[in-house]
């Protein structure tokens, strides 16, 4: 078990917080709205949009995500999640999430650590939501604030800490760059480019608008529709 | 397209739309890569034309040469296996030859449903 | 100890006394993964290696994975090996493999497990539940006669995980079932995942030859009967969930290499070359019968695969299943079938069926061919000869379809007799004279003709022949398929003969490398020594490449890509080939030969297996209809054609139909493939001197105390 580091003035260890949620009880995790810490971040300059209907349930970018971040392959620390029901038939059999890059992103508001938060926009790589991982307490506020189903954000049950998609800004083992402007691993290793990176944020108001058709002729050419 | 065969009459019709015994059988298997070829038969000419419906996947596989023979002998259309051993003799290559005998056993067929007063 | 690419763990399930006991996979590290790990922990933990039946006690089952699976690398990822003495084989069931797809060996190797070793025999149904290092023994019996589909959902509804496609992250320590007093107090971690489940049906509860292992809805292990393996020890299923990940040596070079493969050598899909002649570089597309039901559906694919070879649709039959278990049914469909849609949409539900009752439907390709010829003989039906009650008018519909298959997996109606061998079945019944005239095209050991036929590729059916099962490699025969297809449409070849035997040979290290009369399969050559290398090479580069290190058989070998300017593919390329990955992702330093060399290393072992068994090379023989009929040209197609030299030495492509076998010639040619592998001639035993060299003392040793050692003269 980790010793807390002794708190200088205003840091929140991982100790002092949880006590305080403790003494907060509940209301530590009530829905984010009532804990809302009004947002003024910039946008981020990336977002990842999908093709749920054309995905092949491959597995390959949850894969290529986990090793370019960490040096191993894993579904668990992907940053991206598909799911598949083989019991199911097209188009519900597969979901896609990834993380929307949001506006007003929740995980950031409610990421309690200070002075700076654990978990912010990247100044530097186009205002990527991303997790510090040297800043994070692992008190999983953030994960499960994300009000998406799954959550956007995963745990790292090895370092107790959370992570989340940083469009590939820290992937060590990506071998090009990563971010806005730069390579996404998941983009790159899809065989049927189902994923794309955009810069115009899309519609913040519905779930749907991170769901696009990137199909085409071609597509069409292969025997499948591209409704 | 049109081809020159007179209308059937009722009885060769009925032999046209109908199975041969089992013995009469033509032998007819498929190329279906990564399977391979996959032996069968046919024992009627409706079920060859649905065997010989064009697919991007697979090949048909029969003998060209000896289905004229076989039409005449175990089905009695003599003017249809006249007309196919033409079809063959002068066909590009192999498919070139399987798709004209599609087209002109599917102008056949429905010469005799017709008679029959069968939907196609 | 882990090394990168390996779990660490492997796990031996002792059904009698209900005990999951984990091992180190260390020692078995050298035999690669997959099939190579299997044969070396059979050979440890199976005390009688004499059984020549599957359902033995003493049989040991190993589902092993290899350290590709649950990483990228392409069309690798997701395979699985299945090995341990079959069922239904003739006249000896051999210690065989098989091997599906999907996502099982990936959770597998997320839950901290190389492989997994079944020994024993519970005392009523179980299944396993594994959940990271927590591996618990349930109660089956009231899964027990549910259908594999039914069985995994069932599975996924007492592990706590939801069914549909958008779930919430999973606790795996707040689901149902787990061990909350375990001694490890670490989290399990989290999931979105659903199980990935392996399990048998009717056929393989009813330890019928032809039970089959099938995962999620189109994944199966159909041949060797290790269904009814799992059926004889009442074990229902193992279903996995796993958290953890695979450490790669070398993740840049691994994701370099992914994508140097996909747009190097895989066609590009938004640009395709329909037409192209590779393996890895074709287009997603499935395989199945005649076109597919219809256009609203996605490719599916194993997990890490570069292009699938299957679809999920919209119209509720067919998900995940592709290939044979597509076309089984064909031939009978065509007699009833009204049109095109109906003619897939039967072939689909057909599919269907024989992923629910876990059955290999390969046996029906040949077989349902023969029974047919038998009821239109009059021998075969209601109150004949041979009895069955079956509605045989009504071949062809999916009634006929659900009973037959219903019948072959319950021992009802023929498939009483069927259940033990479809050869037993014909001896049984009187037919032998169909073994010799090529009614029942059953090739070898018992098992059915693939589609290759051994009197024209010759790999395919020595490799057959020499080994324990329809090999089902297709290393080369697209060199058939391509070639065959292009003389059909009159269209111009591709690649020359010349160029094509030279593009492979190229690649062919040692046995083969820079000799293409390897692939000469004229009648001057078909019992060369030249052929007896090609079948060795192909048995090594499978065993190790394809079997152990699990690169799919459908991409794999890559030796020819048009999608690649000097037509040269991925295998053995410094950039994507396959010991690329195998270095990238476990650290080693291996050549391309190297794992060639591993791969005969294996094939050794298989062989002292067999030998231990009873093999002797007076057993070693192709069914009589080979030798006694010829491969009549046009019957089932029009050519077959293939790279052949000419007494000028000038290379075409022939046609290889219109010739049988010749025993005594084949029988030469044994013995010049014993002398080239090293083994004694007289018998087809591995020798001392021979297994020395591989390190593999232990094996002589026993077989020496077997008194089937080869001896070192001859």
């Amino acid at each position: 078990m980790k010793e807390d580091k002794p708190a200088s003035s205003g840091e929140i260890t991982r100790r002092q917080f949880l006590a305080g949620a403790g003494a907060l009880g509940a209301a530590a995790l009530l829905p984010g709205h009532l804990l809302a810490i009004p947002n003024s971040i910039p946008d981020s300059e990336g977002f990842l949009v999908v093709d749920l209907k054309k995905c092949q349930g491959c597995g390959t970018c949850m894969m290529a995500c986990a090793l370019a971040h960490s040096g191993a392959a894993s579904y668990s620390l992907s940053r991206i999640q598909i799911q598949q029901d083989s019991f199911a038939n097209w188009p519900d059999d597969i979901f896609m999430a990834v993380c929307r890059q949001c506006r007003d992103a929740p995980c950031v508001a409610v990421c309690p650590v200070r002075p700076v938060r654990a978990n912010k926009p990247n100044p530097e790589r186009g205002h990527v939501r991303m997790i510090d991982p040297d800043l994070c307490i692992g008190c999983k506020m953030c994960l499960a604030r994300c009000p998406y189903t799954p959550s956007r954000i995963q745990w790292n049950v090895e370092l107790q800490k959370s992570q989340k998609c940083d469009l590939c800004v820290d992937t060590p083992y990506l071998g090009e760059k990563g971010g806005p402007g730069g390579t996404q691993a998941c983009v790159k290793v899809c065989p049927v480019n189902a994923i794309r990176f955009v810069a115009k944020m899309p519609d913040q108001g519905s779930e749907e608008s991170y769901f696009v058709n990137l199909r085409g002729p071609a597509w069409s050419k292969l025997g499948m529709t591209t409704q | 397209m049109s081809y020159s065969l007179s209308q059937p009459g009722e009885s060769l019709s009925r032999r046209i739309l109908s199975p041969v015994p089992y013995k009469e059988r033509f032998p007819a298997g498929r190329l279906k890569p990564p399977v391979g070829v996959i032996p069968g038969d046919v024992r009627s000419l409706p079920e060859l034309h649905l065997y010989l419906e064009p697919d991007e996947a697979s090949l048909p596989g029969i003998r060209l040469e000896a289905l004229s023979a076989w039409i005449e002998k175990c089905i009695g259309d003599k003017d249809l296996a006249e007309s196919i051993r033409t079809i063959v003799a002068a066909r590009n290559n192999y498919v070139d030859g399987c798709l004209k005998v599609h087209k002109i056993l599917g102008y056949r067929l429905d010469q005799a449903r017709r008679v029959m007063g069968e939907s196609a | 100890m882990t090394s990168s690419g390996y779990a660490g763990k492997i796990l031996r399930l002792d059904l009698t006394n209900r005990k999951a006991i984990a091992i180190d996979t260390e020692p078995y590290r050298r035999w690669g993964g997959g099939h190579g790990m299997g044969s070396a922990l059979f050979w440890d933990f199976c005390k009688d290696k004499t059984i020549t039946d599957g359902r033995h006690p003493a049989n040991v089952c190993c589902v092993a994975t290899s350290p590709l699976c649950g990483t990228i690398v392409p069309s690798a990822g997701g395979r699985c090996e299945v090995v341990g003495v079959g069922v239904g084989q003739y006249p000896v069931s051999w210690f065989t493999r098989t091997n599906f797809g999907g996502r099982f060996s990936t959770m597998l190797k997320y839950a901290g497990w190389d492989a997994i070793v079944i020994e024993g025999k519970a005392d009523s149904p179980v299944w396993i539940d594994i959940r990271n290092g927590q591996v618990q023994f349930r109660d089956a019996r009231d899964l027990w006669g549910k259908d594999t589909w039914a069985t995994q959902l069932e599975i996924r509804k007492r592990t706590g995980v939801k069914g549909g496609a958008k779930n919430r992250w999973q606790d795996l320590d707040a689901l149902p079932g787990t061990d909350q007093d375990r001694e490890s107090e670490a989290e399990l971690g989290r999931t979105t995942q659903k199980p990935a489940t392996l399990c048998i049906g009717p056929a393989g509860e009813n330890q019928t030859g032809h039970g089959a292992l099938i995962h999620d809805a189109g994944n199966g292990a159909g041949q060797g009967g290790l269904g009814a393996v799992w059926g004889s020890k009442n074990l229902k299923a193992i279903s996995v969930l796993g958290t953890g990940g695979v450490k790669v040596h070398d993740p840049k070079t691994l994701l370099q290499a992914r994508v140097v493969t996909k747009e190097k050598y895989v066609t590009n899909w938004q640009a395709p070359d329909f037409q192209a002649w590779t393996r890895i570089g074709g287009l997603p597309k499935p395989i199945v019968q005649a076109a597919p039901p219809t256009d609203e559906r996605r490719p599916q694919s194993c997990q890490g695969c570069i292009n699938g070879c299957r679809s999920r649709y919209n119209v509720g039959y067919g998900n995940e299943s592709a290939c044979q278990e597509t076309f089984w049914y064909g031939p009978y469909v065509r007699k009833i079938a009204k049109n095109a849609a109906e003619d897939t949409e039967i072939n689909l539900k057909g599919a269907d069926i024989v992923q629910k009752y876990g059955i290999n439907s390969f046996v029906l390709q040949p077989g349902l061919h023969w029974l047919e010829h038998l009821y239109e003989e009059g021998v075969l039906g209601p109150g004949r000869q041979i009895p069955s009650d079956l509605p045989w008018e009504s071949i062809g519909t999916l009634d006929f379809a659900e009973k037959i298959v219903h019948a072959l997996s319950t021992r009802t109606d023929i498939g009483a007799d069927l259940a033990e061998g479809w050869v037993q079945a014909a001896l049984k019944w009187g037919r032998e004279e169909d073994l010799h005239t090529g009614a029942l095209q059953f090739s070898y050991w018992g098992v059915p003709e693939h589609g290759y036929d051994p009197r024209a590729e010759l790999e395919w059916g020595y490799g057959s022949l020499m080994g324990d099962r329809d090999t089902n490699t297709h290393c080369f025969n697209y060199i058939f398929t391509n070639v065959s297809a292009a003389f059909a449409f009159g269209k111009p070849l591709r690649i020359g003969a010349e160029e094509m035997v030279n593009l492979h040979v190229k690649k062919m290290a040692p046995y083969a490398k820079d000799r293409p009369e390897v692939l000469d399969y004229s009648d001057a050559n078909m019992y060369s020594e030249a052929i007896a290398q090609i079948v060795r090479w192909q048995q090594h580069y499978c065993r190790f490449y394809k079997n152990s290190a699990l690169f799919c058989d459908l991409k794999w070998p890559d030796f020819v890509n048009t999608n690649v300017p000097n037509l040269e593919g991925a295998t053995a390329s410094p950039d994507a080939g396959e010991q690329v990955f195998w270095n990238a992702v476990t650290g080693d330093d291996i050549s391309f030969e190297d794992g060639i060399e591993i791969g005969r290393r294996i094939w050794n072992l298989d062989n002292a297996i067999w030998t231990l068994q009873g093999r002797h090379r007076d057993m070693v023989h192709f069914a009589p209809y080979l030798y006694k009929t010829v491969y009549k040209k046009g019957e089932v197609f029009p050519f077959f054609m293939w790279t052949c030299r000419d007494e000028k030495g000038q290379w075409h492509y022939r046609d290889l139909m219109g010739r049988s076998l010749d025993k005594a010639k084949v029988d030469e040619w044994k013995t010049i493939f014993y002398r080239l592998e090293g083994w004694d001639t007289k018998t087809g035993w591995p020798k001392r001197s021979t297994l020395e060299k591989m390190e593999m003392g232990f094996v002589a040793d026993a077989l020496e105390r077997a008194g089937r050692l080869g001896e070192e003269a001859s």
